[in-house]
């Protein structure tokens, strides 16, 4: 699964999502992709679901590129421990998107394939999502 | 070839106020730059800038504008534009003076043609490089760079050097840039197997 591979700090406070993603919203090394329309944090257990769901699907064709990376730690606090006491110990990652993101790219397959690739990839994320193409190549 | 024009406003008031107002009203900041008139901030109509964008020939087209009804002798492109993150509508265009006699670089699209073996054979065509940078007139600009790949075959790459440019162009980029390379099926590597398996294990299907 993705994860950094070393980070200066352990934990990192939460911070807020807000705005748009104006960086990395349009596809840019395969055909078709699959934004977000909605904020979120995209665990990198999520991130590997959909993937597999993708090349599970796609089978052995075509090329998958995955756009977003889980560079956040995330804390968690035992269960039934009292408040206070320093915040919990690292449980995970999650890579922190905000609406326009693109989270997955995809080439060599035919559209409708590409569509219920994401489709299906779509049901293990956190967030609504939308298929996209290149906006050079979508129809006016 | 008829110059294509569209029309366009100039346009005093600038800032986020300003043009959040105008892309209300339906309309998009623009600024003209480049050659000897200095810039010059405009006002036109998205639909026009997505046209071009769309068009065979994309953000190469050479086109005139027609500001304040005044149809201008300066030939235009398109050299940047700003796109909404979620409805990929047009928010700002960046409009470059272009002068025929000069000689510049610019990004023209290869268009690969044909069916190559080792994609039949159940490989995988990686189009690395959609672009390819060259060298000319801008009237000189070919709409893309046509590339046969029917006859590649599995390991087979293209590199910009391989592909034979139109009379007047010269290559921008390096010649070793890769263009196309034709992988194996997957599966086949030892490593990809093993990796395909793990999944497998860790993930039972439902």
């Amino acid at each position: 699964m993705l994860m950094p591979k070393k980070t200066r700090y352990r934990k990192q406070q939460r911070g807020r999502m807000r705005g748009k993603s104006w960086t990395g919203h349009t596809v840019a090394f395969g055909d078709f992709g699959l934004k977000t329309l909605e904020p979120g944090w995209i665990t990198n257990r999520q991130i590997e679901s959909a993937r597999v769901a993708i090349t599970r699907f796609i089978k052995r064709t075509g090329r998958v590129w995955i756009r977003i990376f889980p560079d956040k730690p995330l804390t968690k606090k035992p269960q039934e421990t009292r408040m206070g006491k320093g915040k919990g110990g690292p449980e995970g990652w999650v890579a922190v998107v905000r609406p326009g993101r693109i989270l997955f790219e995809m080439e060599g397959v035919e559209r409708d394939q590409a569509i219920e690739a994401m489709r299906r990839a779509s049901h293990k994320l956190p967030v609504r999502t939308q298929f996209v193409g290149r906006f050079e190549e979508e129809s006016s | 070839m008829a110059q294509l024009s569209i029309p366009a406003s100039s346009r005093t008031a600038v800032g986020k106020g300003p043009n959040r107002r105008l892309r209300a009203a339906g309309m998009i900041p623009a600024v003209v730059y480049g050659g000897a008139g200095g810039s010059r901030s405009l006002t036109v109509s998205p639909r026009h800038v997505t046209d071009i964008v769309r068009s065979p020939r994309g953000v190469n087209t050479i086109f005139s504008l027609e500001i304040d009804g005044e149809e201008s002798v300066e030939q235009v492109m398109i050299h940047d534009y700003q796109l909404h993150p979620l409805d990929h509508s047009v928010l700002h265009a960046d409009l470059m003076r272009v002068d025929p006699e000069k000689a510049s670089d610019w990004h023209v699209p290869v268009h690969l043609e044909g069916e190559s073996v080792g994609v039949k054979r159940g490989g995988h065509l990686d189009f690395i490089s959609r672009t390819l940078t060259v060298s000319c007139l801008p009237h000189d600009i070919p709409e893309s760079l046509p590339l046969a790949v029917g006859e590649l075959d599995y390991g087979d790459t293209v590199r910009a050097a391989n592909i034979e440019l139109p009379e007047g162009l010269t290559l921008a980029t390096e010649r070793d840039v890769v263009i196309v390379h034709i992988s194996p099926p997957k599966g086949t590597d030892e490593a990809e197997q093993e990796d395909e398996s793990e999944e497998a294990a860790e993930e039972p299907e439902e």
